[in-house]
C-alpha cells in the first residue's frame, strides 16, 4: 500500500467516464465476465456478483498487466454492496502489476522483494501458479491479446516510455508518476466524481481528492491533509449516519468484511452494514481518545469495510511478521530476544503513521489471515501458534496500564491479578496449605528466570486459577499447583499474567478458527468463489517453504550410494538417520534401514517394528499419506525420549558428543568453536548453517531450515565442483 | 410423571436439600427409565461416540469402531475375538459413521472427550536396570514402576486435584493410568501436554550423558518437598534400587554416573578412589552403597560453589528413579490405549487394575494368565474362600469370562 503511486482520482476518472458499449475486439472468448454487456451499473440491484460490471472499455487493462499476476483479477468488482456508491475497480492499482516486471515470475501481486528474506518469495512460485489455473481459460491466446491491447487512446509516458492505458492521467510506472501530456489533472475527474459524490463532499486543497463529507482528513494515501476549515482534527463527531454510503474510495471495491466472519444475513445487508459501521466509528473514536496503540484481542470481527487490495496487502504484511516470528522461534530465541524481534517486525511491516489506521490494519489483517488459515488443521495450527506468539510478545512490551486494560477487556474473572491488593478467589482460600517457603521459592524462580520487565510483590499476591488456564506455566513447573489450582503470581508483567492472558487469547482464537472454518466451508467459499476464495487460497500457500514432500531434481538416490552421499551431503542430524525427501525409493529404504538397524536390534525385530513405520512414512500403510519430512524447527522443538536416536544434534547432543561428531565431519577446530558458540547461545540452525559453510567452504545466505535443504545445497556445490559427479 | 420430570428430580436429589417430590426412592417404573438410556452402560449418545479399536490376529487393525450399546459391543467382541481392544476418545459423531460426515468438509469428526492417560513402560528404563532388558520384567526392576505409580498418583491427586484415577497393569511391561474426572476428560491437547510436561524431568537422547537437567535452580515444590523427591525417590534410590541393581558395583556402571557430574576434577577424584577399591572384600551391594556415600559427600561439600554441582546428586537420583512417561500417549486426545481387563497377546496376562495405595504388593508375575483362569474354572469353579490372589482371579473370571 505504501508505494502505491496511483492517485485515486485517476482511476475514478477512468471508470466513471467509460465508453461503455464499445465492443471489445481482443476478447474472442467471452469469459463469464462479459455477461450482459449492459452499461456499467452503479447500483448492483440484487445481483451479488456484478457479472456485468466488466464490459466495454474497462476490459483491456486486464490483458497485459495481469498475465502473470493474481488469479482473481477480473472478479474484483463482484459483490458490491448494493446501494453503495462503489464503482468497479480498475486493477491498474499497485505498481508491481505493471510493466511486466512481475510477469511470469509467478509473483504474488504486489509482493515486494524483501519478502524473500522470509522465504515467502520462494513459496509463492508454485502456490500462486497453482492458484492461477483458471487463467488460461479466459485468455486463450495471450499474444493476440497483447497485440490488441495497445489501444488507440493509450499514451506513452514522455518521461519513462511506459505505455499507459488511455484512462490513466499519470504514468503508471513505478516511481514515475508523470502526468499524462495534455491532461488537465483533476479537472475532469472532479467534475465526474462529483456526480456521484454525496452532498457535502469536499475536495482536498492539497491533492484534489474528493472526500466524503464526514471525513476530517483527506482519505488519499500519503496525503491526509485536513479538511479545509475544519479545525477539530480527528474530531469524534464524525457523522456516522452518512457511512452507509460506504467509503468513497474510487480505487477499491469495498467489501463488508464483517459478513465474512460473522455472516450477517445477506438480505439485511444494507441495514447491518450501517449499524456495524456506526459501531466501528465509535470504536475508532475511543481509540483516538486513548491515543496509544493498544493491542486488539480480535474478539469480534471488525465491523469496518475493507478495500480488496488492502484485504490482501495487509494480510501479506502480517504474514511477513508471522513468518519472522516463526523463524525466530525456530532459531530458539529467548523470550527477550523475541520481544525485540517482534517489535522490529511490527515496526517494519505493520506500522502506519495514523494510530487508528494502524489498529485497523492490525485487526483487518488478522481477520483476513484467519480466513486464510482456517482451512486445514495444519494451517490452523501454524497460524494459532504464530499469532499467539505474536500476541504474547506484543503484550509483554505493553505498559502496565495497557496490560491492565487488556485483561479487563477479556473479562477474566480474576481481576485481582492486576491490583496490588490481593483477592483470593473464595473457594480455594480454605484449602491452601502451602508455606511461605513455597511462595518464596516462586518469587526467586521468577526473578531469576528473566531480567527485564519483572517486578514482584513479595507479599502474598497470588491468584488461584484453575490449572487448565495456565498450561504453559504448568508445563514449565513455574507455578505452584494445589488441588487443581495454580497459584499465579499476581504482579504486573509477570509470567503469570502473561500466561493467563495468552492462554485466553489462544483458546479464543482456536475456537474462532474452527467457527471460521465452518463458515468458510459452508457459505463463504461458495459465495466468494470468484473474489475472495482465490486470494485466500493463494495466501495460505505462502508460508510453506519449499515443499520437500516431493523429491526434487537431485532426487533418486539409490541404496548403494547412500553411504557415500550421506558422508558428503547429509546434515549432522541425518548422518545416522535420513529422510525419504532425498529421494530414496521405498524398497531401498527398507533395505537400508534393515541393514542399519540390525546392527542394533536384530533383523526379526526390525521387520516387526520398524518396517511398518517406514512403509507408513512412504504412504503405503495406515493413513496412506506420503509424509513430508520434518523441517528443522520441528526437529529442534521435539524432544527425544529415552533410547531414541533422533533429534537435532546441535540441541540434543551433549557438548562432547557434538564435538566428536563435528570433527568426524571434518571440521577444523576454529570452525568448531564458532559452531559451539552458536550452540551455547541456542542458535541451533545457525550452528548448522555454520557447519555447512565450514564443510563446503561456500556461504549459505539463506540459512538452513530443513535437512533436505542442506542436502540440496550441498549437492549443488558438489555438482558445481565436479560436474559429472554421480549422485 | 414424564421422563423429564424424573430426570430433574433425580438431579435435585443430588442437592443437599432435595424437594420431596418422589415418595419412594425405588420402584419398577423408575428402574425402567434408569435402564432405558440412563444407565452409564447404555447411554447410547455418549457410549456410541466412543472409539474402540480391535487388533485381530496377524496384526490386523480395525480402528474407529463404535457400538450402539454394550450388547452390540459384546456381540462384536464375541464374533471377532480381538487379540487386543483399545479405547479411544469420545468423538463429536459416531466414529463408525465418520465417513458420512467427512464429505461436508467441515471437520465435524473431532475428539471431544477423553480420559487423561499415562503410559509408563519398563523398556524406557533399560539404561538404568541391569537385571532385564526389553520387554522383560522381574521383581528386581518392577519397583521402578511402583515408584512411578506413587509419584504420578500423588501428584495427580495433590497438585491437579483429580480423584478418579485408575491404574492398570498393561499385561507385560508397564502400567497405564486413566484419569477419569470430568475435568480431565475435557482437557484440550494443549492442556494435556502441559500436564505431561509437568511430569517430565527426563530429556536428552542416547547421545547425551546427562539426561536430567535441573538447571541448578532450587527444586520446584513438586520435585522438592515431601511429595516425590524425599518421600519416594531418594529413599527408593538408596534403599531398594541399590539393593536390586548395585548401581556402583562395576566400572561400566559407575562410569555412567560419573558422566553426569559436570566437574572433571571430581570425576577423576572419585574414579581414582573407586578403581583402587575394586578388589575390596565387600559385597557388590555394600560396595555400591559405600561409593554412593562417597559421591554424595564429595558433591555436597561446602567447597563447591557452582549451582550445577549442588543439584548433581538430585539429578543422579532423578535419572535413575524418576517416572519415565511416554509423553506422546498423554498429549493427544485421540491416542488409543489398551482397555483394562484385556488379555495381553504375548504373555496371556490379564490387564488387572492396580491399587495405588497398595502398589508395593503388586507382583506382575503373579497376575493371572488366561490358562490359569481356565484351569481354575475347570478345577473348582468359582471358589469364594481363597486367599488374596485367588480373590483377584475369581473377580476377573466374573468380568472376563462370564
Amino acid at each position: 500500500m505504501r508505494n502505491c503511486t496511483q492517485p485515486r482520482p485517476a482511476d475514478h476518472n477512468g471508470k466513471s467516464a467509460p465508453k461503455p458499449m464499445q465492443p471489445q475486439q481482443g476478447f474472442s472468448s467471452p469469459g463469464p465476465y462479459l455477461g450482459s454487456g449492459g452499461p456499467p451499473p452503479v447500483y448492483m440491484g440484487g445481483s451479488p456478483y456484478g457479472s456485468s460490471l466488466f464490459n466495454g472499455s474497462s476490459m483491456p487493462p486486464y490483458d497485459v498487466p495481469f498475465s502473470g499476476g493474481s488469479p482473481y483479477h477480473f472478479n474484483y468488482n463482484s459483490r458490491i454492496p448494493s446501494g453503495a456508491h462503489y464503482r468497479p475497480l480498475h486493477m491498474s492499482g499497485p505498481p508491481p502489476y505493471h510493466g511486466g516486471s512481475m510477469m511470469g515470475s509467478g509473483g504474488m501481486y504486489g509482493m515486494p522483494p524483501p519478502i524473500d528474506r522470509y522465504g515467502l518469495g520462494m513459496a509463492m512460485g508454485p502456490g500462486a501458479a497453482a492458484a492461477m489455473m483458471p487463467r488460461p481459460r479466459f485468455y486463450p491466446d495471450e499474444k493476440s491479446q497483447k497485440r490488441d491491447s495497445t489501444r488507440d487512446n493509450d499514451w506513452t509516458c514522455p518521461n519513462c516510455g511506459n505505455v499507459n492505458f488511455s484512462f490513466r492521467i499519470v504514468c503508471n510506472m513505478r516511481k514515475c508518476n508523470t502526468p499524462k501530456p495534455g491532461s488537465q489533472q483533476g479537472g475532469s475527474s472532479d467534475k465526474i466524481s462529483k456526480q456521484n459524490a454525496p452532498e457535502g463532499s469536499w475536495k482536498c486543497d492539497n491533492c484534489g481528492n474528493i472526500n466524503y463529507p464526514f471525513r476530517s482528513k483527506c482519505n488519499r494515501q500519503n496525503c491526509g491533509a485536513d479538511k479545509p476549515g475544519d479545525q477539530s482534527n480527528g474530531s469524534p463527531s464524525r457523522a456516522p449516519e452518512e457511512n452507509d454510503q460506504g467509503e468513497s474510495d474510487p480505487a477499491g471495491v469495498v467489501i463488508g468484511l464483517v459478513k465474512l466472519i460473522s455472516c450477517i444475513e445477506e438480505e439485511e445487508e444494507e441495514e447491518s452494514v450501517k449499524m456495524e459501521v456506526i459501531r466501528s466509528q465509535k470504536r475508532t473514536v475511543s481509540n483516538d481518545v486513548v491515543s496509544t496503540p493498544t493491542l486488539p484481542l480480535y474478539l469480534t470481527a471488525p465491523p469496518m469495510e475493507v478495500r480488496l487490495e488492502e484485504f490482501e496487502l495487509f494480510a501479506i504484511d502480517r504474514l511477513r511478521v508471522l513468518k519472522g516470528v516463526s523463524d525466530g522461534l525456530a532459531r530458539g530465541r529467548n523470550p527477550n530476544e523475541m520481544d525485540d524481534l517482534v517489535e522490529t517486525l511490527w515496526r517494519e511491516h505493520m506500522r502506519l503513521s495514523d494510530v487508528s489506521e494502524m489498529i485497523n490494519k492490525d485487526i483487518i489483517s488478522h481477520f483476513v489471515l484467519r480466513l486464510v488459515y482456517c482451512r486445514s488443521d495444519e494451517l490452523k495450527k501454524w497460524f494459532l501458534s504464530m499469532e499467539t506468539a505474536l500476541f504474547r510478545h506484543r503484550f509483554r512490551r505493553k505498559k502496565i496500564e495497557e496490560q491492565r486494560a487488556i485483561v479487563g477487556e477479556f473479562g477474566l474473572p480474576y481481576k485481582a491479578v492486576i491490583g496490588a491488593e490481593l483477592e483470593f478467589e473464595g473457594e480455594v482460600g480454605a484449602s491452601c496449605t502451602f508455606t511461605c517457603r513455597d511462595m518464596l521459592y516462586f518469587d526467586t524462580i521468577l526473578a531469576s528466570s528473566s531480567s527485564r520487565n519483572y517486578f514482584f510483590f513479595t507479599s502474598l499476591s497470588y491468584l488461584a486459577v484453575p490449572f487448565e488456564e495456565v498450561p504453559d506455566l504448568v508445563a514449565g513447573r513455574r507455578v505452584l499447583l494445589q488441588k487443581g489450582y495454580a497459584f499465579v503470581a499476581g504482579s504486573q508483567a509477570s509470567h503469570g499474567l502473561v500466561s493467563l492472558v495468552v492462554t485466553q487469547f489462544r483458546s479464543h482464537l482456536s475456537k474462532a478458527l474452527i467457527l471460521t472454518n465452518r463458515k468458510w466451508t459452508t457459505t463463504i467459499r461458495e459465495r466468494e468463489k470468484d473474489r475472495l476464495t482465490p486470494i485466500v487460497e493463494a495466501l495460505s500457500t505462502s508460508y510453506l517453504g519449499p515443499d520437500y514432500s516431493q523429491s526434487s531434481e537431485y532426487a533418486d538416490i539409490s541404496l548403494k550410494d547412500i553411504d557415500q552421499v550421506s558422508k558428503s551431503s547429509f546434515p549432522l542430524c541425518m548422518r545416522h538417520l535420513f529422510e525419504k525427501g532425498v529421494g530414496l525409493k521405498l524398497d531401498d529404504a527398507l533395505a537400508f534401514w534393515r541393514e542399519e538397524f540390525t546392527k542394533k536390534v536384530g533383523s526379526e525385530r526390525f521387520d516387526k517394528e520398524y518396517a511398518y513405520a517406514i512403509r507408513h512414512n512412504y504412504g503405503k500403510e495406515g493413513k496412506r499419506t506420503d509424509y513430508t519430512p520434518y523441517a528443522c524447527s520441528k526437529i529442534i522443538t521435539s524432544a527425544p525420549g529415552a533410547g531414541d536416536h533422533h533429534g537435532c544434534p546441535y540441541r540434543h547432543f551433549s557438548e562432547d558428543n557434538l564435538k566428536a561428531a563435528l570433527s568426524r565431519m571434518g571440521l577444523s577446530s576454529r570452525g568448531m568453536e564458532d559452531v559451539m558458540d552458536k550452540v551455547r547461545n541456542k542458535h541451533y540452525q545457525l550452528a548448522c548453517t555454520l557447519t555447512f559453510e565450514a564443510v563446503y567452504g561456500a556461504s549459505c545466505d539463506t540459512g538452513i531450515n530443513h535437512p533436505n535443504q542442506y542436502f540440496e545445497e550441498s549437492q549443488k556445490i558438489l555438482k558445481s565442483k565436479t560436474p559429472a559427479a554421480p549422485v | 410423571m414424564t421422563r423429564e420430570e424424573i430426570e430433574n428430580n433425580g438431579e435435585d436429589m443430588m442437592i443437599d436439600d432435595p424437594k420431596p417430590k418422589i415418595e419412594n426412592d425405588f420402584n419398577v417404573h423408575y428402574l425402567r427409565i434408569y435402564y432405558d438410556g440412563k444407565h452409564p452402560g447404555c447411554d447410547e449418545y455418549y457410549f456410541g461416540r466412543r472409539e474402540f479399536s480391535f487388533t485381530l490376529e496377524n496384526d490386523v487393525y480395525l480402528r474407529y469402531k463404535s457400538f450402539k450399546n454394550a450388547s452390540v459391543m459384546e456381540d462384536a467382541i464375541k464374533s471377532n475375538f480381538p487379540y487386543k481392544i483399545d479405547i479411544g476418545a469420545v468423538y463429536s459423531v459416531d466414529p463408525d459413521k465418520r465417513h458420512a460426515y467427512a464429505h461436508s468438509g467441515t471437520n465435524l469428526f473431532t475428539p471431544v472427550e477423553r480420559e487423561l492417560v499415562f503410559d509408563i513402560d519398563i523398556t524406557d528404563y533399560d539404561d538404568v536396570r541391569y537385571c532385564c532388558s526389553g520387554a522383560d520384567v522381574c521383581s528386581k526392576c518392577w519397583p521402578l514402576m511402583t515408584v512411578a505409580i506413587k509419584v504420578i498418583d500423588t501428584s495427580l491427586r495433590e497438585d491437579f486435584g483429580f480423584k478418579h484415577i485408575l491404574w492398570v497393569f498393561s499385561g507385560r511391561r508397564g502400567v497405564h493410568c486413566w484419569v477419569c474426572d470430568a475435568k480431565a476428560r475435557r482437557l484440550t491437547n494443549e492442556q494435556r501436554s502441559a500436564v505431561a510436561e509437568y511430569f517430565r524431568v527426563y530429556k536428552g537422547n542416547e547421545n547425551n550423558a546427562k539426561k536430567v537437567d535441573l538447571m541448578g535452580h532450587s527444586l520446584h515444590p513438586f520435585l522438592a518437598y515431601g511429595r516425590s523427591y524425599v518421600d519416594f525417590l531418594k529413599n527408593f534410590f538408596e534403599g531398594e534400587l541399590q539393593a536390586n541393581q548395585s548401581l556402583f558395583s562395576s566400572e561400566e556402571k559407575y562410569e555412567k554416573i560419573l558422566g553426569m557430574i559436570t566437574d572433571e576434577d571430581i570425576q577423576a577424584d572419585l574414579r581414582g578412589k573407586w578403581e583402587n577399591s575394586a578388589r575390596s572384600s565387600l559385597s557388590e551391594e555394600a560396595t555400591s552403597r559405600l561409593r554412593w556415600e562417597q559421591l554424595k559427600k564429595r558433591l555436597q561439600s561446602k567447597k563447591n560453589k557452582a549451582l550445577s554441582l549442588r543439584t548433581c546428586v538430585e539429578e543422579i537420583v532423578f535419572t535413575f528413579t524418576y517416572p519415565r512417561i511416554d509423553l506422546e500417549v498423554s498429549k493427544q486426545m485421540n491416542h488409543l490405549l489398551k482397555a483394562p481387563f484385556c488379555v495381553h497377546p504375548k504373555t496371556g496376562r490379564v490387564c488387572v487394575p492396580i491399587d495405588p495405595n497398595n502398589c508395593d504388593e503388586f507382583d506382575p508375575l503373579a497376575v493371572p494368565t488366561l490358562s490359569q483362569l481356565i484351569e481354575e474354572i475347570n478345577s473348582g469353579g468359582l471358589r469364594m474362600d481363597v486367599d488374596d490372589d485367588g480373590m483377584f482371579s475369581t473377580t476377573i473370571i466374573v468380568i472376563v469370562l462370564d
